[in-house]
């Protein structure tokens, strides 16, 4: 890539990333504060990503998917998962119809543009599984028929980390596939005296359309050729190569305390999710911020803790600040 | 009447100058003293005075003296000649068990004169020895048998204990000292290091170091830049102990702005280390006086901090450290 182009990128994600700042001031009409999981949703939209979020229930996530989709015109769905649910439920089945005299097809769900898996972990693995799959490959086979999911397709799976009773926590090799695990925290005082005073009055404003989907197939276009220097690059490998190799880059003190690293899917979503953020930022490259910016999302689901980590209380968090603090930046 | 007188005084005469050897003899026995509490321990003295060439036949006694007094030892026999006078004397510790009152000897000694077939005996006193009892309070309880008491510890039991702890004491000094050395990669024998440059020399002698090798005037921009802001990241770590080294350009600003409330020379760091992350990460290609600019942003930012620091803490210390590097180095 030329000098040239970079400027003319850096032009052009001037112009294209217009929508970015429109689309934020729309969503925190309706949702107040939660800046990091409106930031995290965008990223994932951006780069064609799925969310995990975990937080406990009432911190507005249907809201902001909901709100999400009416401004980009886009279809939400929103599936309740229970231990009773069938993959059925959520792709769909074959119906018999009596007047055709034939099985036709009734599809579930899960063809939306926005996806709200909520509690995720209450069902199943068979129907986690059949989720998984269609993030994957965007399709769904229903009998003897393929049908591709719409473009853009995002999936937010909740997970609530209080109550685990009843449930089937997601395995790791599923895990990987989100792309981002965000954690939802509780709104600051002045945030909530604000909901407050809204639920209270019953004025509830509402998102308008801002963009259309086919904006956010652009959008992403231009997202995947943000520049990343070979210095992000060695930047990125050397923060997941240390999430698997803590003793030979300066962590001795997590020898032992690491089960397994980040899979090389960490390398290529920290790459992409930094894109994405760069785009937000309106930067036609990527810079080590972005990576920091974007690393806890990324890796905290990506990093398996010994029970000798457990045993004395380091998250992945800890270990994720400490390779922070300890690879050099380029 | 004047013969019968001396008669009389040649009588005594005569008997006066011929004393029998029975006359000139005296036995002693002599106690320690003459009352003990039952199974102490005491001396008892016999003692022969008798002529010189007497010939003594000493008593010998086995275990006792007497029934109930219990010989524990008893000397040698010592004789001694004083004024034409044989003295045998010979000492016995005694001991009873038997409460009451009881006598000892009369001893008889036999002895023989040359020339003489007379056996002459010479005779000791009697001496009592009372020997009492414990006392008993009949009015308390019977208390049992008393346990056998701890001899003290001698130097001679302790002195092998001491000297293995001692021993071993010494080899777990030597295993920490050779493991420490090892651990921290230091000979057994410390060899003399350089002294440390001052960060500010060090950086400035950097800093001159990478404009005479013209690297940007080859093309060589990227390799230019990082080496410029790694010279930068290093002295702002040794300087202002930050860990700049593991942080981004906005992150070092941040803490900078925090310790170095110097405007001018915080924005002309600042400017270098945008163009810089430009340069490395966006393919910016600077003009050149841009590149003379941001190295002499980068000599100006050491100059002016170290200033700084000379006149807020003048350390004649640091000045001494940096006048003996400066003549080790020429």
């Amino acid at each position: 890539m030329k000098e040239t182009d970079i400027k003319e990128l850096n032009e052009r994600i001037q112009k294209e990333s217009a929508f970015v700042d429109m689309l934020n001031l729309e969503m925190h009409k309706v949702i107040i504060g939660q800046k990091h999981m409106l930031e995290s949703m965008l990223i994932g939209l951006l780069s064609n990503g799925h969310i995990l979020l975990e937080g406990v229930p009432g911190l507005a996530k249907t809201l902001a998917i909901k709100s999400l989709a009416r401004t980009i015109e886009a279809k939400y769905s929103r599936i309740q998962f229970t231990p009773d649910l069938l993959p059925a439920d959520l792709l769909g089945t074959m119906v018999y119809s009596q007047k055709k005299e034939e099985f036709q097809v009734k599809k579930g769900p899960i063809f939306a543009n926005f996806i709200l898996a909520d509690e995720i972990n209450r069902s199943p693995a068979k129907v986690q599984s059949a989720l998984l799959e269609a993030m994957q490959e965007k399709q769904i086979t229903i009998g003897e028929n393929t049908y591709s999911l719409d473009e853009p397709f995002l999936v937010m799976a909740t997970q609530n980390p209080l109550e685990q009773e009843g449930t089937y926590p997601l395995p790791e090799a599923q895990v990987d596939r989100f792309m981002l695990k965000v954690i939802i925290n509780y709104p600051t005082k002045d945030e909530e005296k604000h909901i407050i005073r809204e639920n209270i009055t019953g004025a509830f404003p509402e998102t308008k359309a801002i963009i259309k989907p086919t904006d956010i197939l652009k959008a992403r276009g231009i997202v995947r050729e943000v520049y990343l220097d070979e210095k992000i690059e060695n930047y990125i490998t050397d923060i997941v190569f240390a999430t698997r190799y803590p003793a030979e880059n300066k962590l001795k003190k997590f020898d032992g305390m690491i089960s397994y690293g980040g899979s090389p899917r960490a390398s290529i979503n920290l790459a992409l999710a930094a894109k994405a953020f760069a785009f937000i930022k309106r930067r036609g490259y990527v810079i080590p911020e972005d990576i920091r910016a974007v690393a806890y999302d990324v890796m905290r689901h990506r990093i398996g803790l010994t029970y000798e980590a457990e045993a004395e209380n380091i998250t992945t968090e800890d270990i994720i600040s400490e390779i922070l603090n300890t690879v050099e930046v380029p | 009447m004047m013969l019968k007188y001396k008669l009389i005084l040649l009588t005594i005469l005569l008997f006066a100058g011929f004393a029998s050897p029975a006359q000139q003899t005296r036995i002693s026995a002599k106690l320690e003293k003459d009352s003990i509490l039952i199974g102490d321990q005491i001396t008892f003295d016999l003692l022969f005075t008798g002529p010189a060439k007497a010939k003594v036949n000493w008593p010998v006694f086995q275990d006792t003296l007497t029934s109930e007094i219990e010989i524990i030892n008893s000397s040698g026999l010592d004789s001694a000649r004083k004024n034409n006078l044989l003295e045998l004397s010979q000492q016995y510790t005694i001991t009873s068990f038997d409460s009451g009152t009881h006598s000892i000897g009369p001893f008889r000694i036999a002895f023989n004169m040359p020339d003489d077939t007379t056996s002459y005996i010479g005779i000791s006193d009697i001496q009592d020895l009372h020997v009492l009892t414990v006392p008993v309070d009949t009015t308390k309880a019977i208390k049992p048998i008393k346990g056998p008491m701890d001899a003290p510890l001698t130097f001679a039991e302790i002195l092998p204990w001491l000297l293995t702890g001692i021993g071993l004491l010494i080899i777990a000094a030597a295993i920490w000292y050779y493991t420490y050395a090892r651990k921290r990669a230091k000979p057994l024998i410390p060899v003399r290091q350089k002294p440390k440059l001052p960060p500010h020399i060090q950086a400035l002698n950097d800093l001159e170091q990478l404009k005479q090798k013209k690297l940007w005037q080859e093309g060589k921009l990227k390799e230019y830049y990082t080496e410029l802001t790694d010279i930068i990241r290093i002295y702002i770590e040794e300087r202002f102990d930050i860990m700049a080294m593991e942080m981004t350009s906005f992150e070092i600003m941040e803490h900078l702005q925090a310790l170095h409330p110097d405007g001018e020379s915080l924005e002309k760091i600042a400017s270098t280390f945008s163009l810089a992350d430009m340069v490395k990460f966006a393919k910016e290609k600077p003009l050149p006086s841009d590149n003379d600019t941001s190295w002499l942003n980068a000599k100006y930012f050491v100059e002016n901090s170290f200033r700084r620091k000379e006149e807020n803490e003048p350390e004649e210390e640091n000045k001494a450290l940096t006048e003996k590097v400066q003549k080790e180095n020429e």
